[in-house]
Parts: structure tokens; C-alpha cells; sequence
């Protein structure tokens, strides 16, 4: 036995193919119902960082791992409010064409996918062992989803069906063969298949034919993003209280700078008062969008 | 798997589409929107927003799901340990020869014995001999055919039905394939065929295996470590003599090739060593990569306890297996290897308590 400790977590390189992106919308943290979800274009909006000449790898070939840049569509976010993005491994959906056994190996159970039933941009994936470590999870027949119950692939071939003789000469079974290429049928293994040796009538479930199934890698772990598109923030506070201001005493504008001396704000400073000349109110009114341009700070301080 | 989540607050200080840039009396400055603005200033209430863009880490969580590992035991057929061929001839079909196929070079089968039990009722004849001839008396009929080996290990029975008279078998497909047309199912009167034979199934060994992708020009591996010149060195003077090769273990080890000023250079196991006056030792190797050379056919078990799913060890075919070895370090026996008191001794680490007269 070696003696050490390995990490577990690496950074993910799954193509943005792999990756499903639903975004959820909300104006406020209040909203409790009426949560319209919605399936972004993961190709369009999802792009990997790469190497450059700085970081080590080769150069706009090797992805670095990890990093990608997640660009938020101007249709979307167009809104001031709260998007919650929630980013997971993609979902193929497909059919359980048959549940078998290889025929030099019965005790190898496994489930059968034709090719055919599998949506073309994710056919790609079904190769030998291309589907090792991606996960299964099960449809009822009125469309419910089995909770709480996956299985994990732990191997992928083509395969071809073969009839074996049983016992009973009158019976004929199904089996399956491997094939290198040629065919439309992937035999995938799942693990668990093999019963308890305490009760070894338990074989575990893996399906069973024409039930639909939803196929998914394990190239990453979900994660959840929550974008608040807001007019202040905690630099608002900042600039409010640290950046430059003057106040023109000719006309009463009061101007609120950022660290470059970029007009963030620009009020009236005026005062209410009643026919005797009373002081009854000191205001500070928000100009929006009539910014006074001859208030910039360098303007004001030359 | 785990669950990664961020928070993200995009207001107007963070975005520098944000900031309209404005001259005024020959001064630049920029002047902020709202970020309420920025969202509905576009074409038709639309957001002025357009690469709006964040970073993302994206993580993978993995565990492997079992692993396999070598099996160093023997493990064999179990036809292979005991088994047997007969045959007849055309003059006389109910003349039936068996012929003991059992291994006989596998240590274990050098203490059985064995048996004969032709199926027809007649008496259970020893077998002493390679082969053995009976005559069914011309009666006509099935019969299985017996082979029991009998060892201190236990009693072995190999059956094989016959039927006699012994006619000529047609053999259909020589070329290993089978035609057939699926009786059930959606594959029903589909034609299929498949060779359940090819090569690599007949003989299971490495060059059945192996490719020729590998580097044909072998390369330089070279690199700096400590002098083993002290491995080559003889008794007597010269203790270095090139013209001496030094053998281990019935093996060439090495040789010194030159003894001079600027370096001593020897090879030891086809890697060649460079000793230097300054203590330092070079070593120049030719390597080809990952060849042919480098495979050995090893038996492999699945092993599922990675993924916290460890089941008894499951039989799929017949077969023999022998008690491994522990480590490199012990000299453990098979037990088929046992065929002196001296490999008792070692076998039984002491255990037995042997007599030498």
C-alpha cells in the first residue's frame, strides 16, 4: 500500500458542448412563483481560455484548464433584477433500446442504445468507451423522472446481436456481441450490475427496453451563478464618500466624481422657501440625465 | 459530484460601456448612466450592453471506478489441467482410443492417478498409460465417457458424450462463422452472421497483441547520477580491466570500456557511464519508447473497491487457480511447484517437520 493523499478535484476541460446553461430570471428576491426558466446557446456564450506565451502551454492551441469566459447575452440580461444561472453537464436523452447480456459472458449485463435514438449532436460521444463515466438516469413512463436513483457507466462498445440457443431448444435469447465498428447498437456496462453475495436473487435494476433514459457526463460539477444587475453597488458607496465633489455656488449643481474624475452624479442644490422668505426645505435633486458638462472636474479646478 | 456557486453584482462601476465620453473646452472626462438606462437606452428599449462578459472556474470531481489489478497466481483451464481426446478408426468404428491430455508437465498432475469409466457398464479401468483402447461390443448408442484423475488434492471428472458407432464429423463452418436468422424480437428474420474465432481469441499472448507503432530510431536518454563504477571492480590489479567482463547471475552486467584522465567510461546493463574528475557521472542510453518489449501478459481481476463496491471475487469460466506469490521479496512456492523435500522446506516455511537420514 502507498503511502500519501491525492486530490480529487481537478480543473474541468469539457468542450462548451458538454455544458447546459439555464438561466432564471427574477426582479427582485421576493418573487416566489411564475420562475420562467429558460435554455441559453452554451456554443455561443461559453469559450474555454487558452494558452498564450505567458502561461506555459502552447499557444492558442491548448486549452488552460478551468478558465472559461462566460459571456451574458445583451437579450437577456436586459433587465435590472436577479439571474440565476445554473450551468451543468449536458443532457442526452434517449431510449433504452434493449437490456442484454454478452453472449461469451452472460453474467455481463448491460443496456443497449441505438445509435439512432440519440440526438446527432451528441452521437459523437457514443464510441468505444466513449461513455465511461457518464451517468444514467431513468424516466418513468409517465415522463417523472425516478429520484434519487442513477447508474454509472463503466464501459461503452458496439455491439451486434447474436441468437443463442437456450435450455429449452424452443426458446431463443438475444445476445450481444462486440464489434470494433459497423453498427448502430452500444452495449454499455453500468455499475452496480452484480447482486449482493447475501442475496444473490438482487440483481440491481439498470432498465429495462424502451424506457427513456437521460444520459450525462461527469466532465464537471454543476455550479450556480447569481448575476444581480443593480444600479448601486458597494463602489457606489465608495465613490459617495471618497470621490472628489464640488458644488458650483452660481447655479447650485453639486457633482459627484469616481476615481478617474468621471461625472458619476450630478445633482440641484436648491432651497424651498415660503413668501416670507422662510427657509422651509434644503433639496438635493438627482439631474439624471441633464448632466451640466462644464461641471467635469478639470473643467472646475483650472 | 459537487455544487459550486457564485455571486456576481454588476452595477454601473463595473462596467466601462457604462461611462459616456464627453469634450468640453479641449477636456475629455467621462459622465456615468444609470445602470437602469444602460439597459433600455438601446434600438427600440434595448440593453446598450454587448460583451458583457464574466470569468468562470469550472471544477471536476472524479473517482475511479475500480481498478485492475494483476493476478500472480497461475491460472489455467480447467480442460487444460485434466482433460482427454479419444478417436476411432474407419476399419472399426466401435473401437474407441482415449488419449490423456491432462498436463502432464504441470506439477500438480504429478501425483494423480487416473481412471477410465467407458459408460457401458463394463468395469472402471485404471489408466497407467497415455492411452487406453475399449470396444463398445458393437452395441450402438450414447455413452459419456469418464476421466476421473484422482490427486491428494482431490478428484477431477472430465465427461464427454459420445455415440457409437463413431462416424466422420462434418465440421460446417471451418472458418469459424455462423449463419443464423434471429427467431424473435425486432432482429426477427434478420440474417446474421459472426466469426467467433479470430486470432487474437485463438492464442492470447503479447505478439498477438502488440503493434509497431513505437519509435524505430532508438533516441538519447542521458542525465546525471551517482558512479556505479565500483560494480565492475575485480580483484587484483588492475581493479578496472577493460578487458574484462563482469557477469552476474549468469548474465552479462558490464564492462570498462576506457580508463583515462578526462573520464572513465564503462557500461553496465547496455547504459553507458561517463565518471568525470569532478565527481560527476553521466549516463547515456538509447531508448525506443513504450515497445513490444515492455508488455507482459498478465492475468487482470476487476476490482470495484474504489467505488465502494467490493464483491467476492466471480467465477466466469472453469478454471484453475493457483495460490499467488506475496511479494518479490519472499520466496514463496506454488504449490505445483513442490516437487523436492528441498521445495517442501522452503513451501512450508518450517511448518513440516522433515527428518533428513
Amino acid at each position: 500500500m502507498a503511502l500519501g493523499t491525492y486530490g480529487t478535484t481537478r480543473p474541468a476541460d469539457m468542450s462548451p458542448e458538454d455544458v447546459e446553461i439555464i438561466l432564471n430570471y427574477t426582479p427582485s428576491r421576493d418573487v416566489t412563483e411564475n420562475f420562467t426558466l429558460k435554455k441559453l446557446d452554451t456554443a455561443s456564450i461559453l469559450t474555454p481560455y487558452f494558452h498564450n506565451n505567458q502561461t506555459g502551454g502552447n499557444d492558442g492551441v491548448e486549452i488552460l484548464g478551468g478558465l472559461y469566459n462566460l459571456k451574458l447575452p445583451a437579450t437577456e440580461f436586459n433587465q435590472l433584477g436577479i439571474y440565476t444561472l445554473y450551468i451543468r453537464p449536458a443532457e442526452i436523452r434517449t431510449t433504452i433500446t434493449d437490456c442484454g447480456v454478452l453472449a461469451s459472458l452472460p453474467n455481463v449485463k448491460g443496456i443497449i442504445v441505438d445509435l439512432n435514438n440519440v440526438p446527432s449532436q451528441y452521437r459523437n460521444r457514443f464510441t468505444n468507451q466513449g461513455l465511461v463515466g457518464f451517468r444514467i438516469e431513468y424516466l418513468n413512463s409517465d415522463g417523472t423522472k425516478i429520484p434519487n436513483f442513477y447508474r454509472i457507466i463503466t464501459s461503452s462498445f458496439f455491439c451486434e446481436p447474436v441468437v443463442t440457443n437456450l435450455v429449452n431448444t424452443s426458446q431463443k435469447a438475444v445476445r450481444y456481441r462486440y464489434v470494433d465498428s459497423g453498427s448502430d447498437l452500444m452495449f454499455c456496462t453500468v455499475s452496480p450490475t452484480s447482486a449482493p453475495t447475501n442475496k444473490p436473487s438482487a440483481t440491481p435494476y439498470i432498465g429495462q427496453p424502451n424506457q427513456n433514459i437521460i444520459v450525462t457526463n461527469t466532465f464537471f460539477n454543476p455550479m450556480s451563478i447569481d448575476i444581480q444587475v443593480a444600479n448601486y453597488d458597494v463602489d457606489t458607496l465608495g465613490i459617495a464618500l471618497y470621490g472628489n465633489q464640488t458644488k458650483s455656488i452660481e447655479d447650485g449643481i453639486y457633482t459627484i466624481y469616481d476615481t478617474q474624475n468621471n461625472i458619476y452624479k450630478q445633482y440641484n442644490l436648491f432651497e424651498v422657501r415660503d413668501e416670507f422668505n422662510n427657509l422651509l426645505f434644503e433639496v438635493r435633486q438627482d439631474r439624471g440625465d441633464n448632466i451640466d458638462f462644464s461641471k467635469n472636474f478639470t473643467n472646475v479646478i483650472n | 459530484m459537487e455544487m459550486d456557486s457564485q455571486y456576481i453584482k454588476i452595477s454601473p462601476e463595473v462596467l466601462s460601456s457604462d461611462i459616456i465620453s464627453e469634450t468640453l473646452s479641449g477636456n475629455t472626462f467621462g459622465v456615468y448612466s444609470g445602470m437602469s438606462e444602460i439597459l433600455s437606452g438601446g434600438t427600440n428599449g434595448g440593453s446598450l450592453l454587448t460583451g458583457l462578459t464574466i470569468p468562470v472556474v469550472f471544477t471536476e470531481t472524479f473517482n475511479d471506478m475500480g481498478y485492475y489489478s494483476p493476478f500472480d497466481g497461475l491460472m489455467l483451464q480447467y480442460n487444460v489441467v485434466t482433460n482427454f481426446l479419444y478417436s476411432a478408426t474407419t476399419a472399426n468404428k466401435y473401437n474407441i482410443t482415449l488419449y490423456n491430455t491432462s498436463d502432464e508437465f504441470f506439477g500438480l498432475n504429478q501425483f494423480s492417478t487416473y481412471q477410465v469409466d467407458w459408460g457401458d457398464g463394463s468395469n472402471v479401468e485404471n489408466m497407467t498409460l497415455s492411452s487406453i483402447t475399449h470396444n463398445y461390443q458393437q452395441i450402438e448408442g450414447s455413452y459419456d465417457i469418464k476421466l476421473i484423475q484422482t490427486n491428494p488434492w482431490g478428484t477431477t471428472t472430465i465427461i464427454k458424450p459420445i455415440s457409437i458407432p463413431v462416424t466422420g464429423v462434418t465440421i460446417d463452418n471451418p472458418e469459424g462463422t455462423i449463419n443464423f436468422q434471429s427467431q424473435g424480437g425486432n432482429w426477427s428474420g434478420t440474417s446474421s452472421s459472426y466469426n467467433f474465432i479470430f486470432s487474437g481469441d485463438a492464442e492470447n499472448t503479447v505478439q498477438q497483441q502488440v503493434s509497431s507503432n513505437y519509435v524505430s530510431v532508438p533516441y538519447i536518454v542521458s542525465g546525471f547520477t551517482k558512479s556505479k563504477l565500483t560494480d565492475l571492480k575485480t580483484y587484483g590489479n588492475p581493479p578496472y580491466d577493460p578487458s574484462i567482463t563482469i557477469y552476474r547471475d549468469g548474465q552479462e552486467y558490464g564492462r570498462v570500456l576506457t580508463v583515462g584522465d578526462t573520464y572513465t567510461s564503462y557500461t553496465i546493463n547496455d547504459i553507458v557511464y561517463y565518471d568525470y574528475p569532478n565527481n560527476r557521472t553521466l549516463f547515456v542510453v538509447e531508448s525506443s519508447g513504450f515497445t513490444a518489449n515492455d508488455l507482459v501478459a498478465v492475468n487482470i481481476t476487476k476490482e470495484e473497491n474504489l467505488l465502494d463496491v467490493a464483491m467476492q471475487p466471480e467465477i466466469q469460466s472453469q478454471i484453475f487457480i493457483e495460490r499467488g506469490k506475496n511479494s518479490a521479496f519472499e520466496g514463496l512456492q506454488r504449490l505445483s511447484e513442490v516437487d523436492n523435500i528441498g521445495d517442501l522446506v522452503r513451501y512450508g516455511y518450517g511448518f513440516y517437520n522433515i527428518n533428513e537420514q
